[in-house]
């Protein structure tokens, strides 16, 4: 298998186990959603709304040639509508990034800056590696928010989706 | 078919043994009462780990052709020290697994009984994204349940791994 499927296939799964998820988020209350869990678990909306920022970030960084110098508060988002339409904004664009990919595109490098200004010049997939590794670990904070809620996460693991999409 | 290239499957199994060695150097600093205190979404720190372990080689078991039939109990480990022990173990067995794959081996079906005792099949390709996946999806829980007794988790993203190893 190529490395462009291999990336592509990453983020399909990656897709169907963050709209779980967003469904997860759309059957809690505005309340629950923000409700600050403690000490290393932050709160639904903090931990969700980080990923999504950081996606767009990154594609900001990819595709717009614009690196921003500093993260966006990840708690500004009032309701579960207001993030969820971020969150869909965030994924079609993403999605358009994914779909459009190709070998050479993926090994071709990309100049940025982190949020210190510092500047980095990188292969794309290494790129997208990093985006969907850092998905998939705050999605395993997200649950952990859920289950402190009293609500059962929604299974995510890449095998359930894989049995369903073979290569 | 494997659906995914052994060249990004080794990369994800180097990164994933160099994060998890440094949430370990930060687990192995607590004490056995930080270690299985209940946390609230998260089982505990030792639970946690103790999963991670399990499932990687409950994986190694069910691929080289048995296929147990319950995970074990997570929170039957009560001290960093068994916990260690148990770590040591199955990242032998994982890591000497991981060395001899081959584009072959990874696209070769591999057959088992899931818990319920209903068959399956699947390349091991697929098979072994799955374990790094859920490895890196724990991990996260690892670092809030590490914060949640009040100690500071290690970076691990892989930006970080990159530029310490290139």
């Amino acid at each position: 298998m190529s490395l462009l499927h291999s990336i592509q296939r990453q983020f399909s799964h990656d897709a169907w186990a963050k709209a779980r998820l967003a469904e997860a988020v759309h059957q809690l209350t505005d309340a629950e959603f923000a409700r600050d869990l403690g000490p290393g678990l932050g709160s639904v909306r903090a931990k969700f709304c980080h990923t999504v920022d950081a996606e767009h970030l990154w594609h900001q960084r990819i595709v717009e040639g614009i690196s921003a110098s500093e993260r966006p508060n990840d708690s500004r988002h009032g309701t579960r509508e207001d993030f969820l339409h971020w969150y869909e904004q965030v994924q079609a664009r993403k999605q358009a990034l994914v779909n459009g990919l190709t070998e050479d595109r993926l090994r071709a490098n990309v100049s940025y800056k982190n949020l210190g200004g510092k500047a980095f010049t990188q292969p794309l997939y290494e790129l997208l590696q990093h985006v969907a590794l850092h998905a998939a670990y705050h999605r395993g904070q997200v649950a952990a928010c859920l289950r402190a809620l009293g609500k059962q996460p929604p299974a995510t693991d890449y095998i359930d989706w894989s049995r369903e999409n073979p290569a | 078919m494997a659906a995914i290239a052994l060249e990004l499957l080794r990369h994800y199994a180097a990164y994933d043994s160099w994060a998890r060695d440094r949430q370990w150097q930060a687990t192995a600093k607590v004490e056995d009462g930080e270690l299985t205190c209940a946390l609230a979404g998260l089982d505990s720190l030792g639970a946690k780990w103790t999963h991670l372990l399990d499932a990687i080689e409950l994986w190694l078991t069910r691929i080289g052709g048995r296929n147990p039939g319950a995970m074990p109990d997570p929170w039957r480990l009560q001290t960093v020290k068994e916990l260690e022990a148990h770590k040591s173990a199955v990242l032998a067995r994982w890591e000497a697994f991981v060395a001899t794959l081959d584009d072959e081996r990874i696209g070769h079906t591999i057959g088992w009984r899931n818990l319920k005792g209903e068959p399956a099949a699947m390349p091991l390709g697929n098979i072994l994204q799955q374990l790094l996946w859920h490895g890196q999806y724990h991990r996260g829980q690892i670092s809030s349940a590490l914060r949640a007794i009040g100690k500071q988790p290690p970076a691990t993203d892989l930006m970080l791994f990159l530029r310490e190893n290139q």
